[in-house]
């Protein structure tokens, strides 16, 4: 110790100041479970308004906390003292001022004998209209955390919360990364109501059902999980609860449902997404009235629905907006991008180093004499360009709005054509990760995106070591792998495999009027959405096939 | 998946990539056989003919395109026990891998062809290079020569070749071949193999005589002047295959005879004298209209009836002789169907007493006609086509005149 | 131990057709010229049709005994002592055919697309493949097969619909090939085409609709028969039969003649892509059949300890013959005749000892 100090002086070179360390003496390792912020306390509110007080100020750190403000006054009527807390910041001041102490403390007259003074203040002086009564005192801090008022009258030992929420927020704006040119506009923002309030816009049914938990010792994020009663199958929404409470206390902050989706997925190290997220509200509500569950957070625009399947790399909000016809183009149109943005540089390397009588002779004799400047093996090239490209892709992401254009100059000139000048890649190899690129942007989830991305590289390692073969080991290699991914008990590939006839939305989306059943893979309640003959105006034309699904039984 | 088993899997990968990518190959370290020619040498060998292209050259991006100085091509020759030890040989000099991976063509010089291609035909068959879908020539000397000449309308030779044959199909005068179809024919004894022939041709010298004219369906040989170096490559007609030897040629006006019989044939242009006067011409634009049908008929000697059904569209009328009206199209019809009798009947002829071989697949019929390979095996048909009778009918129908009735007039 | 899974009974179908469509890729169309000349895919066919009879035996046990597998059945039948014996014997077929298939496969890789390549590289390749999905459980690889068969379908479709141009109908005549005794001889020696529907009775108990077993099986074994005559007549009039009792891989040679136009040519490597499937989906349904005749027969209650040294075991096994052509003799010719005294003799002894079973039953009680 001694001679640490020496050395420590020794290369001091400007103060005798003591350097700031993390290494503080005091540092005790914590113990296997996070410390909850209420757990020390074990402490009740009082008849007595001075010890709540008390209670109140040691627990929010006050006065040393400026966040938290208490106000106190004295309520005319009944002639009591009493407080409100609250949170600067998070609450809404007329509210305050007009719902909760100009009431109190102006327009309350006459004179009430009381032994319960809270009761009183709930049923007649307090005109806000989401008050609650509570005796514990976690329930005071939530709700202060919250951004609600709790008052606290002296000579009583419970407290009302009242609702006083109000805060800068961002208004309901485009979805930012899922635009659709035709259909809704409208996308989730932070606030929590606003985003369940959008989905029952949408469902206006009184069987949707929106419970609601914290998760996170001291984050206590809210948590709503909606579903619609008597369409989603009970033991789904069983398991979804029972996991989600499971984590709820392991840790003390989840801060988005990002990170819950991690928390609570059935293959966290998969390279497939299990579960959707997504920015519009109605797509979540497409997907409730199917039988499926939503979860949402505060201060989250996205929300998971769950389970899901291999749908998510396909299907697009729009699909139903659009007439069949232009739809199932554009899913066509999907589908290929997908396997173009997968297994296209792989194919170029195949072809390139192993296959190459596959190339016609005049674009073969192009290429090779294209490559011949080139000192870099196909395999070189590719990996080099697909790196760059990424890199294109991240800096994007994270470059000051301002300098957003540059990129775009410095990406498209430098690296593409300055690349082919210098011959250090041949001109066709930037065709081919410029389409590449473009077909993956075309599928419609951002989780789904990253698989693919990640998997090109794998793919393109594989076709540079033997190939075809390669490829084609790869591609069965992920399939069984996707085969047997379980997203909350239903299989990745349904309605593929195990198939099922009468769901008709697999790769081709079936007619609007002709779905008559909801997914059967979800277990619903409630088979039946649309009765057989859905346009009845036209009866003659109007059928729905009906093959018996024997994959279940009844 | 834990650690033990990423490590695992880890540790075989690089076991297994430390032996190599076994196969991978760069585009730049082939050298693509273009065309590959073959003639005898001495000591029972082969001597192998490759142009190797230049992708400098023939590529379409680089600088200098087919233009660059010189030929677009490389063209090398080694003589070797097989074609295989060749392009070990060809590798002391070439740089490249030698590779038949874009090889479009093979000829196969006369030599090689008239002392039997037995000892080769297995080199072309087993090894996994080379592919069916080639093209086979047969070429007048020997392939080397042939293969010095650079065609003027493309610089790469062997889509000058692909292309030139394609244009059978507006002719008729040569047969298309591929080693598929070369193959084929070499291991079924119901018909003899054929192949377009190739020959040296100066077009525009006139020491040449001139191609006769199809008036008697003979000739349209040009033979190969002595002198001058020859600048173009020609298709002089079909060399015709007895098993595995070349014993004859057709020209090109007899190839047209058995591609008519073969159902090949889609279309020509045909001049005969006109019936009416004979000192002038008339011109025809034969199709073909129905498939041609081969009957065999079962007898001590075999028989055959041909049916052959052509469409004729009048081309030009020299003599001013209208013949546009219904009654003198019957006539010319005959005359027509008569001529072109005369003419298949000729060629079959020369393959039964001078060739002996039975190109026109005849021995086809009398398969089908048999109920057990075993008894096809048994019946021997080459020995038996020599003493065949076939019988012509040709049905000729004029459909069309073209966009004149009457030829134009002179009013004297 | 994963929970019961169960499989549809259209994947079953698209599993059992790969397992008896798969050799089509090997040898097999050339076996049958040899045999035949140009009667080879009546050979076939005939072989088919004795094999559905074998079937029937198959079917009516497993239709008597649901939610059983025929190893279960017939140690049911025959007693602990006998019944692990056959299914000691079925273990051996499966083996035996796992790695000759192995090889094969390997084999026509390396011949098709990478020549330079060791076999073993391959082999380890797809035993990587065959662990990684067994250990799942065979209702992973059904669903995989159940999600390739369209394409691998359709691929059949191009190959034999682009090589028309090459192909003349009247090369099937003579029809009666080498004469029909001959014929008949040899489709009855070779019902080993399709004797591997026998892995139905490994998966039977699986299947979620039990009642839908036979009509799997039949359909399974109808379109396999259809498929396989229908590519060996493909073969036949392609390459005449000379030809084609030569040619070691036949489809192959036939995505090589594929053209279309100027530039689409060569282009059998892509075929090798959806080869590659089925002979994954082939092998993966075979390996299973040597996991689960062994475990089931020794009465083991976990096989996913078995999976990684069977894998091994077949992968030497594998390597056993020294050359391709001796595999091939091996398969086609010398081993194969075994195989239909298996797979349909063993139900058939199996069918009459139940007859006999339930008559002492009811005789007794």
């Amino acid at each position: 110790m001694k001679r640490n100090n020496i050395f420590r002086k020794l290369f001091q070179l400007t103060s005798n100041k003591p350097e700031f360390s993390l290494n503080a003496d005091s540092f005790n390792p914590p113990h296997n479970r996070p410390a909850d912020s209420g757990d020390e306390t074990g402490e009740c509110l009082t008849t007595s308004l001075a010890h709540n007080r008390k209670t109140l100020e040691s627990i929010f750190g006050l006065p040393t906390n400026k966040d938290v403000v208490i106000r106190d006054f004295t309520i005319t009527s009944l002639n009591k003292k009493a407080l409100i807390i609250y949170i600067d910041g998070l609450s809404d001041r007329n509210a305050q001022n007009f719902a909760v102490l100009q009431p109190l403390m102006l327009l309350s007259r006459g004179h009430l004998e009381t032994n319960e003074p809270i009761d009183i203040a709930y049923e007649r002086l307090v005109p806000g209209q989401q008050v609650e009564k509570t005796k514990k005192l976690e329930d005071v801090i939530n709700g202060i955390l919250e951004g609600s008022s709790a008052l606290l009258i002296d000579g009583s030992a419970e407290a009302m919360i009242i609702e006083t929420k109000g805060w800068e927020h961002r208004g309901i704006d485009r979805p930012s990364n899922e635009p659709v040119v035709r259909g809704p506009q409208e996308g989730f923002n932070e606030t929590f109501r606003a985003n369940t309030a959008s989905v029952r816009r949408y469902i206006k049914d009184p069987k949707l059902i929106t419970e609601i938990m914290r998760v996170g010792t001291r984050s206590r994020t809210l948590l709503a999980l909606m579903y619609i009663k008597d369409i989603a199958n009970p033991a789904l929404v069983k398991e979804v609860k029972r996991r989600i409470k499971s984590v709820s206390e392991t840790t003390d902050y989840i801060a988005e449902t990002g990170q819950l989706e991690e928390f609570i997925e059935d293959h966290p190290r998969s390279l497939m997404p299990q579960m959707l997220s997504t920015e519009r509200p109605d797509r979540v509500a497409a997907h409730l009235r199917e039988g499926y569950v939503a979860v949402m957070m505060a201060n989250s625009p996205y929300a998971l629905v769950l389970p899901t399947n291999f749908a998510i790399f396909l299907h697009a909000a729009e699909d139903y907006y659009l007439r069949w016809p232009f739809s199932n183009f554009l899913r066509f149109i999907r589908a290929i991008s997908i396997f173009i943005a997968l297994l296209l540089p792989s194919f170029y390397i195949a072809v390139v180093n192993y296959h190459q009588e596959m190339i016609p002779t005049d674009l073969m004799l192009a290429m090779t004499a294209a490559r011949e400047a080139v000192p870099f093996p196909a395999l070189v090239e590719i990996l080099f360009m697909e790196f760059s490209f990424e890199l294109i892709r991240e800096a994007g992401v994270r470059v000051p709005s301002i300098i957003g254009p540059t990129i775009g100059i410095v990406g498209a000139l430098i690296l593409g054509q300055a690349a082919v000048s210098a011959s250090i890649v041949s001109p066709i190899l930037i065709i081919i990760i410029a389409i590449t690129a473009l077909a993956s942007f075309v599928v419609p989830n951002y989780n789904a995106t990253f698989t693919i991305r990640i998997l090109r590289f794998l793919f393109i390692i594989l076709a540079g070591f033997l190939g075809f073969f390669g490829v084609s080991f790869g591609v069965f290699l992920i399939t069984l792998h996707i085969a047997n991914l379980n997203s909350f008990g239903v299989p990745f590939l349904t309605p593929i495999a195990p198939y099922h006839p009468q769901n008709k939305d697999r790769v081709i989306r079936p007619r609007a009027y002709d779905q008559p059943k909801r997914p059967i893979f979800l277990r619903p309640l409630d088979w039946i959405r649309q009765r057989d003959i859905s346009r009845p105006w036209d009866k003659p034309s109007s059928s729905s096939s009906d093959e018996g699904d024997d994959n279940y039984e009844e | 998946m834990g650690k033990k088993t990423f490590l695992a899997i880890l540790l075989t990968v690089f076991a297994i990539s430390v032996g190599g990518c076994w196969d991978r190959k760069e585009l730049e370290s082939m050298g693509l056989v273009q065309t590959l020619g073959l003639d005898l040498a001495e000591n029972n060998e082969v001597m192998v003919t490759c142009m190797i292209a230049i992708p400098s050259k023939l590529g379409a991006t680089a600088e200098g395109g087919g233009s660059g100085e010189g030929p677009g091509v490389l063209l090398i020759s080694m003589n070797a026990p097989s074609i295989y030890e060749a392009f070990n040989l060809m590798n002391t000099t070439v740089n490249r891998e030698v590779t038949l991976l874009q090889n479009q063509a093979l000829i196969i010089g006369e030599d090689i062809a008239k002392s039997g291609i037995k000892p080769w035909i297995d080199n072309l068959l087993r090894f996994r290079d080379m592919r069916r879908t080639l093209l086979i020539f047969v070429c007048k000397g020997k392939a080397a020569d042939i293969m010095k000449i650079q065609p003027k309308l493309d610089p790469n030779p062997a889509e000058y070749f692909r292309d030139l044959v394609m244009t059978s199909k507006r002719t008729g005068m040569f047969p298309l071949t591929n080693l598929h179809d070369f193959i084929r024919r070499y291991q079924s004894s119901a018909q003899e193999n054929y192949a377009p022939l190739l020959m040296e041709y100066k077009p525009s010298q006139s020491s040449e005589p001139p191609p006769q004219s199809s008036e008697n369906g003979e000739s349209g040989n040009g033979e190969k002047p002595e002198s001058e170096e020859p600048t173009e490559v020609r298709i002089a007609g079909t060399a015709v295959f007895k098993s595995n030897r070349l014993v004859g040629h057709l020209d090109l006006y007899e190839t047209q005879v058995l591609q008519i019989i073969t159902n090949q044939f889609q279309e020509a242009f045909l001049t005969l004298p006109d019936p009416l006067r004979k000192e002038t011409k008339i011109t025809f634009r034969l199709t073909r209209s129905k498939p041609t049908r081969i009957k065999y008929i079962k007898n001590e000697v075999p028989s055959f009836t041909v049916d052959i059904w052509m469409e004729a569209s009048l081309i030009s009328i020299e003599s001013t002789i209208d013949y546009t009206t219904p009654q003198m199209e019957e006539f010319l019809r005959q005359k027509i169907a008569a001529a072109l009798r005369h003419r298949i009947e000729k060629v079959i002829e020369k393959t039964q007493n001078d060739f002996r071989s039975d190109i026109f697949g005849f021995g086809q019929k009398v398969r089908h006609s048999m109920l057990t390979t075993t008894e096809w095996e048994r019946y021997r048909w080459p020995e038996k086509y020599t003493k065949s009778k076939v019988n012509i009918n040709v049905h000729v129908f004029i459909r069309r005149v073209g966009i004149q009735f009457q030829p134009p007039k002179i009013e004297q | 131990m994963k929970n019961e899974m169960k499989i549809g009974h259209r994947e079953a179908l698209t599993l059992l057709v790969t397992l008896m469509s798969g050799q089509v890729f090997l040898s097999m169309p050339r076996n049958m010229a040899l045999l035949g000349d140009t009667a080879g895919w009546m050979i076939v066919l005939l072989a088919g049709i004795f094999s559905l009879i074998g079937y029937y035996f198959l079917a009516t046990l497993l239709e008597k005994y649901p939610d059983q597998d025929i190893l279960q059945i017939s140690q049911f039948i025959c007693g602990k002592f006998l019944g692990t014996i056959i299914g000691t014997v079925f273990f051996l077929f499966f083996l035996t055919i796992s790695s000759l298939m192995l090889r094969q496969f390997a084999e026509s890789f390396i011949i098709s697309i990478l020549p330079n390549t060791p076999i073993s590289v391959i082999s380890l390749f797809f035993l990587f493949l065959l662990i990684y999905g067994t250990l799942q459980g065979i209702e992973t690889l059904t669903r995989v097969a159940w999600f390739f068969g369209p394409y691998l379908l359709l691929a059949f479709i191009i190959t034999i619909g682009f090589s028309m141009p090459y192909a003349d109908l009247e090369l099937l005549l003579p029809i009666l090939g080498k004469g029909p005794l001959p014929i008949l001889k040899h489709s009855a020696l070779h019902t080993s085409l399709f004797s591997n529907i026998i892995l139905l009775g490994i998966i039977a108990p699986k299947i979620r609709e039990q009642t839908k077993t036979f009509r799997t099986g039949l359909y399974s074994l109808i379109l396999a028969i259809v498929i396989n005559t229908v590519v060996t007549a493909a073969v036949l009039i392609t390459f005449n039969y000379t030809s084609t009792s030569k040619l070691v891989f036949p489809i192959f040679q036939l995505t090589r003649l594929i053209t279309l136009g100027e530039f689409i040519q060569r282009v059998e490597a892509i075929f090798v892509f959806l080869w590659f499937f089925t002979a994954a989906i082939l092998m993966g349904g075979m390996f299973y059949g040597t996991i689960i005749s062994f475990s089931h027969s020794f009465g083991l209650s976990n096989y996913r300890p078995l999976v990684f040294a069977m894998a091994v075991l077949i992968f030497c096994i594998s390597l056993i013959p020294n050359s391709m052509t001796e595999t091939v003799n091996l398969d086609a010719f010398i081993i194969s005749k075994y195989y239909p005294l298996i797979s349909f003799g063993i139900p058939l002894l199996l069918w009459i000892a139940s007859r006999f079973k339930k008559k002492g039953d009811n005789s007794n009680g």
